[in-house]
């Protein structure tokens, strides 16, 4: 008899044991977002190239011409700027229209944790790993290339082998095309480390009314930084239960790396690695009036208006926000993001409380 | 409906007269229908039984039955306004003992109303006042909570109605400065285009 129970004991005890692993099991594929990446194995060289070249972007004094180019359904479009470093000051941007901008270096070392950041995320989702060394901007260069977890490339990297800097890079979609390009159509490394032209005078960080007027702008170039206030994930959880739409991910792995505020607007910074969406979030209704020239398209009940510049803008509102979708890489990935962003809203109590005013306002005599 | 109507019922549950049960009796020698709902009623409440046994109840459970079924009854009256005088004599006093567990004593003798049940018991309050201030206080309450819940709630949507609008002010997203930030946060996508995007060319905005 107590034979018996023992074994009882014990198979039930087996079982139970069982039963948790299983359960571990299925919560470790339902949760790990990064379960087909699992498997990717990341050479730990390519990835430190990639490192290297956030470092040398702000080590290497570099003077030339930069570009972005996206692609769209066969249609590109291009810009340029003439760009100067000057390491320990920053980088002046010149654009051909005359417009200049200048980011203080100090304003560019925050963003070596962003760095950090999208590298890891490529290293989740994608398999990163070296391929024949090529030449970009007449250089040599040692190429990255991110392929898909199910195979293809994703993106490449041109890194200059002298002095590690990115030299190009492009973004390729599933069906082998360019989508997004950038980097520099010509570059002189060669340039004195101090030279006449660092005359430059750091202004201030813009923000808000400080920022000077683009059109007053002359020649001394406005200040470019980003926005200051950094939202941790405190912060955040407060915005949340408050109703901002802010979701940790969005659709194709994209993955929420930084918040900012600059007081009234929230900015999301969403990467897979390679892509970067963002997505601005901002209380009130949309002054639809005010977009001309945007496309409106209705898909699932939701209003998306979107339009295709060189970036990709979609906006959605809704329930007191309005939130902007602003990519690089094509317009589907924007809308799929604006169509699947969180409605927001208030919460439950908030209206209550809100409904319970008005109509206290409304039955009082006095009021 | 049998020829015997409640007195069936009253039979089942044992509570008829000597006089009246051996009338009963004598019908369901002589007609099959009543016998055989006789013994379906039978049935019903030996499991109904064998239901009040499963819970380790002190009879505080059967309460709410026990009312509710006098509440039904009471709503079926005007139905059969026939109910003779003589029945009132003969049908149970105590209506609504299932299974024979009578649980409130209390209500058992319809005190002040004459023999047999009162002839009124429709708003279910007379008889119920009349049989103690416990179960006055306790109707009492429950008409408080339902008509306390019911301002509760019907406010509580009220108030959820009225609060959907947004007190939202009317935005242009800032997209000259979005442009500008989402270049500079982007890690190693170019610092260029801010300047040169074409849409910040065509839309400048205030900020917010």
């Amino acid at each position: 008899m107590t034979r018996y129970t023992g074994t009882g004991r014990a198979r039930r005890r087996a079982l139970v044991a069982g039963g948790l692993a299983g359960a571990l099991a299925f919560a470790g594929t339902v949760t790990g977002d990064a379960g087909p990446a699992r498997g990717v194995r990341s050479d730990p060289g390519a990835v430190g190239l990639l490192r290297a070249a956030a470092d040398a972007a702000r080590r290497v004094p570099y003077e030339g011409r930069r570009f972005l180019t996206t692609w769209n359904r066969g249609r590109s479009a291009t810009a340029e700027v003439a760009v100067t470093h000057r390491p320990g000051e920053g980088v002046r941007y010149r654009a051909s229209s005359g417009a200049e901008g200048y980011r203080p270096d100090s304003a560019a070392d925050e963003s070596a944790g962003i760095v950090a950041a999208t590298l890891g995320l490529l290293a989740r989702n994608y398999s990163v790993s070296r391929v024949a060394d090529a030449r970009a901007c007449g250089r040599a260069a040692h190429v990255v290339e991110a392929r898909r977890p199910g195979g293809g490339t994703a993106g490449r990297f041109w890194i200059d082998s002298e002095t590690g800097l990115m030299l190009y890079r492009e973004l390729i979609d599933a069906t082998g095309r360019r989508v997004v390009a950038t980097g520099f159509t010509e570059i002189d490394l060669d340039v004195p480390a101090a030279g006449p032209r660092i005359t430059l005078r750091p202004a201030p960080p813009a923000r808000g009314a400080d920022r000077p007027d683009p059109d007053m702008v002359d020649a001394q170039a406005a200040a470019l930084a980003p926005w200051g206030e950094r939202l941790d994930g405190a912060r955040l959880a407060r915005l949340r239960s408050e109703g901002w739409p802010i979701p940790k991910d969005l659709p194709g792995r994209l993955t929420l790396y930084d918040a900012r505020s600059d007081g009234a607007t929230v900015h999301l910074s969403y990467s897979d690695g390679l892509a970067a969406v963002s997505v601005f979030v901002q209380r009130g209704s949309l002054d639809e009036a005010r977009l001309p020239g945007w496309q409106k398209t209705v898909r699932r009940g939701r209003t998306v208006y979107r339009r295709e510049a060189l970036r990709r803008w979609a906006i959605s509102s809704g329930n007191g926000y309005v939130s902007t979708v602003l990519t690089d890489v094509p317009q589907s990935t924007a809308e799929a993001v604006a169509l699947d962003l969180p409605r927001g809203g208030v919460p439950f109590w908030t209206r209550l409380a809100r409904g319970a005013r008005r109509l206290g306002s409304a039955a009082n005599p006095f009021g | 409906m049998s020829c015997l109507g409640e007195r069936l019922t009253a039979l089942v549950d044992g509570e008829l007269g000597h006089e009246e049960r051996d009338r009963a009796l004598a019908h369901l020698a002589g007609c099959a229908r009543c016998r055989a709902e006789a013994d379906e009623l039978r049935q019903i409440k030996g499991r109904l039984r064998g239901l009040s046994r499963l819970p380790a109840s002190d009879g505080a459970d059967d309460l709410p039955t026990d009312d509710f079924l006098t509440r039904l009854r009471s709503l079926a009256e005007p139905a059969a306004p026939a109910a003779p005088d003589d029945a009132s004599g003969t049908r149970p006093a105590h209506p609504g003992t299932l299974g024979g567990q009578s649980t409130r004593p209390m209500r058992q003798p319809v005190r002040g109303a004459g023999p047999g049940r009162p002839r009124d018991n429709r708003p279910a309050g007379r008889a119920v006042a009349s049989a103690g201030s416990g179960a006055l206080r306790r109707h009492q309450r429950r008409y408080l909570v339902v008509g306390a819940a019911t301002l509760f709630l019907g406010l509580g949507a009220a108030s959820y109605a009225a609060g959907g609008r947004q007190e939202a002010p009317a935005v242009t997203p800032a997209f000259d400065r979005f442009a500008v930030e989402h270049a500079l946060t982007s890690g190693d996508t170019p610092m260029t285009d801010p300047l040169t995007d074409p849409v910040n060319q065509i839309q400048t905005s205030p900020g917010p």
